[in-house]
């Protein structure tokens, strides 16, 4: 149960940090409260004061900036996502994972900040950030400073943030015309219980692939990468990246630290892993052979 | 026929629809107080102190109650059993029982009091599964046995001796001896099957307001079953049952979870003990620890002759009923006689047990204990098919009960057409010619009785313009008794479905209904109904005929005129030229009373009811994951009064068994419920629709009530889950004999068959 507390609504993030500092260690901010509410009903966490973050204009929007990066403010909803235009043009793996986040009604209310910030382990957001090279923009009451996606992840429910921080945005760098995505997700529940994705870059002249990023989330504590899977998958030709799929589930399994709960035990999810690795990798490929055709 | 058999639009639908339908928890009474309960963190604790003085001291706190302010009272309720203390005494028996109530002048306020309430508890070694309490030297969840309530008149043989066994019940016929099942002229099969505990997942989750005016006592109640609560209420506080009134608002779901008595009695005592109407709604975290369906482990032995016909079966079912008996052993009773199956067996042996553990009690759920059992004979009547190499269709023909027979020797008739039900099955779902090489096929058959011995009551009043309203118990709680029994009406005394009001359980002026319960209000509480609009129609030609000085056989009442030779009159001009004035009104009551009889189960049941469901499905086999692609149930009901409420109620059926196939399960880890909410209870969703749902009504008007119905809307409930597991079985060439198919069961089943392969193959 919620019990009374006072919502201030600040218009700029200057304004909302002093209000963070002022709620003398009760303040939380919060954006769509699909998260964070949900804890203060079952009494897990309690706060005297939110600070809504709905109403700072630096917060919202997706834009440009500059040539070769998409800026996503910390407000803006996974609805908006789902349906940017420009997301699904320069990264259309955002929009399509987006498609399958949660449920409508939570797509319409929650935002990317608030679900980055969160880390809840079985987010799909938190590993799509990590895959995209995400760059996170936190303000911490006087500068705003860039954290990578690979840094900020640091645990479940736990990112490199500072209390009192305030996440801004996240730029996305526009990966080169012709990569591709796969993405495949284990869901039970509202929240999946593995997902693997994959985003392939392609080499200059097209025949290969140049750079992979290929990583696992959801069954562990938090998103993870696999440097050793994306080896496999670097500087080979399509062909010789579709004869690795197995070699990269094994890896990608190996390496996870999945965790028993009601979905599977830590053995069924390791396999998993290895199954939506396989999928995700033919996935990708399978993309690459519709835009070719 | 005007009314009946028409799909007219619910009563209650616009109301529902734009939100202006009241429940419950929308009540708010002058000056009502709002209650929250404390409850066990343990599975079996001694309660060493409970110390209330912090909370009572709390501003905006109007009572705290424990079992030791309960003392005037008899503090105990259940419907088979009193087992079950309205506020825990002496100790807990399972981890979420209620062991102080609060009632404060807010919700906020009650919660807040219960962290002050300080309790001290000595945690006791608890019997968490069957095998913990079936074990020599077991700890005792009810160490002295418990005094029976005399609800129920056919439940026999309660154990009293201290035992987790509260319940048994053995039937036997003919000689199914140990050496008919060892025959080397016969093929025995030996299957061994488990049913999880499962939660109803009501929408509504469990609600009261409570007022105690004086020395009597006023309930808003969403329950199912508003006479038998006045009842206990009554037996709880000493009152007459005149002093105690049930009203029912309208119910969001119920599923047999809100039969008898819940958090009624504390709802009850908060209110006498603050002088104020106290509203008592739990959450659906609450509802968990409620109530749930009865687990189950059966194992059923079957000697089959070589041409596929059942010799002898012996079946052995426990019902694992948790810590309060509730009602646990009328189930074990009840569908440990019905599950042989709807089948032909000369040489049959039913051992049914109820046993007690320390987990949530097991209440009445939707299907009342035999989709477990139904689990057990189905899948194995698929082995034996599969066996024997007959078609699984074909192999239930052989068997299947023909109308006319007799389910044990002594029972009543058999009432449905099997063989046309299964025809209508195969014809609905035609084998898959092309089928994927992951893809299946599987189908269940199976048979409840409905409670027995029944009672309904009715009335209708007939009013000075023609117009008529029906007074019944009967609850609305979503099938749409309200539309249906206006039908009935409507058709008997030939008006307008419009001059037709309903008006539904509340005890001070509704008359006795048993319970909205076991598929019996459309037919059973129906039947009461049209019996009462007949007896409304004698008294009208009694009244013509009085008047126009005819025999009354010579009047006839149509279309809201009684009329004989060349005189006519309306209703409403009869009932005027019997009183020389207007105003008066004719009351007629009906009464269905289904009788006792020398029967297994003492209660002849009015009608057989069957559930026939077939399943196609898909498994990934890389994940273990089941796609179901078709689901098709033949729903035996004997007449549709509303064909579209009944396919409804029947694809709500299937609906819900889905859930139970595939993800439905309360885990309990350390004494402790795990994922008791519904972000970690998977139930199915309307995603998980099939691609193809289909509901075929079978209408042979063969059923006990009002123009040949019978009860459906639990039917399918009992066979969806094991036509899917079948589906399962089938589709992977494994035996998987446990629900739900989760993922990873169904994957480490295909892990060890090809494992098997492999070897076999070496």
């Amino acid at each position: 149960m919620i019990t009374p507390l006072t919502i201030v609504t600040p218009a700029s993030e200057r304004e909302a940090f002093e209000a963070y500092q002022g709620g003398a260690g009760s303040a939380a901010y919060y954006a769509g409260g699909t998260e964070l509410l949900l804890l203060m009903k079952q009494g897990v966490a309690q706060h005297d004061v939110l600070i809504d973050l709905k109403g700072i204009v630096s917060l919202s929007g997706i834009s440009r900036a500059g040539a070769d990066r998409v800026r996503v403010g910390s407000c803006v909803k996974h609805r908006e996502i789902e349906r940017s235009p420009l997301l699904g043009d320069l990264l259309p793996l955002l929009p399509t994972v987006e498609r399958h986040v949660a449920n409508v009604r939570v797509r319409n209310a929650g935002t990317l900040g608030g679900n980055l910030c969160f880390a809840e382990p079985h987010s799909d957001m938190t590993l799509v950030t990590l895959l995209l090279d995400g760059e996170i923009g936190v303000f911490d009451g006087k500068a705003t400073r860039t954290i990578p996606a690979g840094e900020f992840f640091v645990g479940a429910y736990e990112t490199a943030m500072q209390p009192g921080d305030l996440l801004c945005h996240v730029d996305f760098p526009v990966p080169r015309a012709g990569t591709v995505f796969g993405y495949q997700q284990f869901r039970l529940h509202e929240r999946p219980s593995c997902v693997v994705g994959v985003v392939l870059q392609p080499t200059k002249d097209g025949k290969g692939c140049r750079r992979a990023a290929v990583g696992e989330g959801a069954a562990g504590l938090a998103p993870r990468r696999s440097p050793a899977a994306e080896a496999l998958l670097e500087n080979v030709s399509w062909e010789e990246a579709a004869g690795r799929a197995a070699e990269v589930g094994r890896v990608l399994a190996e390496e996870a630290e999945p965790l028993e709960d009601l979905t599977g035990s830590e053995e069924y999810k390791r396999h998993l892993i290895d199954v939506l690795a396989q999928r995700a990798i033919s996935e990708t490929l399978g993309r690459r052979e519709a835009n070719n055709a | 026929m005007r009314a009946v058999g028409q799909s007219v639009v619910r009563r209650d639908a616009a109301e529902k629809v734009t939100g202006r339908a009241v429940y419950v928890g929308d009540m708010k009474l002058p000056g009502m107080a709002y209650a929250k309960l404390l409850r066990s963190p343990y599975a079996r604790a001694r309660i060493v102190s409970i110390d209330t003085s912090r909370a009572c001291a709390m501003a905006g706190v109007l009572c705290v109650l424990t079992s030791e302010d309960l003392k005037g009272i008899d503090p105990y309720f259940g419907p088979v059993l009193k087992d079950q203390p309205i506020l825990a005494a002496g100790e807990v028996r399972f981890q979420g029982e209620p062991v102080a109530a609060v009632a404060a002048i807010d919700e906020r306020t009650a919660a807040a009091a219960l962290e002050r309430i300080e309790v001290v508890y000595d945690p006791l070694p608890a019997v968490m599964t069957l095998d913990e309490a079936l074990a020599p030297g077991a700890p005792l969840v009810h160490e002295t046995p418990p005094r029976a309530n005399g609800m129920f008149s056919d439940v026999k043989n309660l154990i009293a001796r201290a035992s987790n066994v509260v319940h048994e019940f053995h039937y036997q016929h003919g000689e199914p001896t140990e050496e008919l099942f060892q025959s080397p002229e016969l093929e025995t099969f030996d299957d061994v099957t488990t049913y999880p505990m499962i939660h109803h997942v009501m929408m509504e989750p469990y609600g009261c307001v409570a007022d105690w005016q004086g020395d009597q006592v006023t309930l808003h109640a969403a329950t199912q079953h508003p006479h038998p609560v006045r009842r206990d209420i009554a037996q709880i506080f000493g009152l007459p049952l005149s002093r105690v009134r049930i009203v029912v608002p309208y119910i969001g779901g119920a599923f047999g979870g809100k039969s008898y008595a819940k958090v009624e009695p504390i709802a009850a005592a908060l209110s006498r003990a603050c002088k104020l109407p106290v509203r008592l709604c739990l959450t659906a975290e609450e509802a968990f620890q409620t109530g749930r369906k009865p687990s189950a482990r059966v194992r059923v032995r079957t000697a089959v002759s070589p041409d596929g016909r059942i010799v002898a079966r012996h079946i052995e079912v426990y019902y694992i009923l948790g810590a309060y008996a509730d009602v646990g052993p009328r189930v074990t009773q009840k569908a440990g006689y019905t599950a042989l199956g709807p089948y032909r067996i000369p040489n049959a042996r039913i051992d049914a047990y109820g046993v007690y553990t320390n987990t949530v009690p097991a209440i009445a759920y939707r299907g009342y204990g035999v989709p477990q059992t139904a689990l057990a004979y189905e899948l194995q009547m698929d082995r034996i098919a599969r066996s024997l190499g007959v078609d699984p269709i074909e192999l239930r023909m052989r068997n299947v009960l023909r109308r006319g027979d007799r389910y044990t020797p002594s029972d009543s008739d058999f009432d449905a057409d099997l063989p046309g039900d299964l025809a209508e099955l195969r014809h609905g779902m035609p084998e898959r010619g092309s089928r994927g090489p992951w893809t299946g096929q599987g189908m269940a058959v199976t048979l409840k009785t409905t409670i027995a011995p029944s009672l309904s009551q009715a009335m209708v009043r007939v009013h000075a313009d023609g117009s008529a309203s029906l007074f019944t118990s009967t609850v609305e709680i979503g099938q749409g008794a309200k539309t249906a029994l206006a039908q009935i009406v409507a058709e008997t005394l030939d008006i307008d479905m419009a001059k037709v009001q309903v008006i539904l359980a509340d005890t001070a002026l509704t008359p006795y209904d048993q319970a909205t319960s076991s598929s019996r209000s459309t037919t059973l509480n129906g039947y009461a109904c049209q019996a009462a609009a007949r007896d409304v129609i004698r008294q009208l030609r009694d009244i013509a005929a009085g008047s126009w000085g005819v025999a009354p056989e010579a009047v006839k009442a149509e279309g809201g005129i009684v009329k004989a030779a060349d005189r006519q009159m309306s209703y409403g001009e009869a009932l005027d030229s019997l009183f020389g004035m207007t105003g008066a009104e004719v009351v007629g009551v009906g009464t269905y009373a289904g009788a006792m009889g020398n029967v297994p189960l003492s209660g002849i049941t009015p009608f057989w009811e069957i559930g026939l469901v077939g399943a196609t499905v898909e498994i990934d086999h890389d994940t273990g994951e089941t796609s179901v692609h078709e689901l098709v149930s033949v729903a035996d009901v004997g007449k549709a009064i509303n064909p579209a409420l009944a396919e409804a109620q029947d694809e709500g059926a299937v609906m819900m068994g889905l859930g139970h196939a595939l993800w439905e399960e309360m885990v309990y880890a350390d004494g402790q419920l795990v994922n008791g909410n519904l972000v970690d209870y998977r139930v199915a969703r309307m995603g998980d629709l099939p691609a193809r749902l289909e509901s075929i009504m079978v209408e042979n008007e063969d059923g006990p009530g009002p123009y040949g119905a019978k009860g459906i809307g639990e039917g399918a409930t009992c066979a969806v889950a094991t036509a899917v597991a079948a589906a399962v079985n089938q589709a992977a060439g494994i035996e998987i004999r446990d629900l739900p198919l989760h993922p990873e069961r169904v994957w480490r089943a295909l892990r060890d068959h090809a494992l098997t392969a492999q070897q076999e193959g070496k």
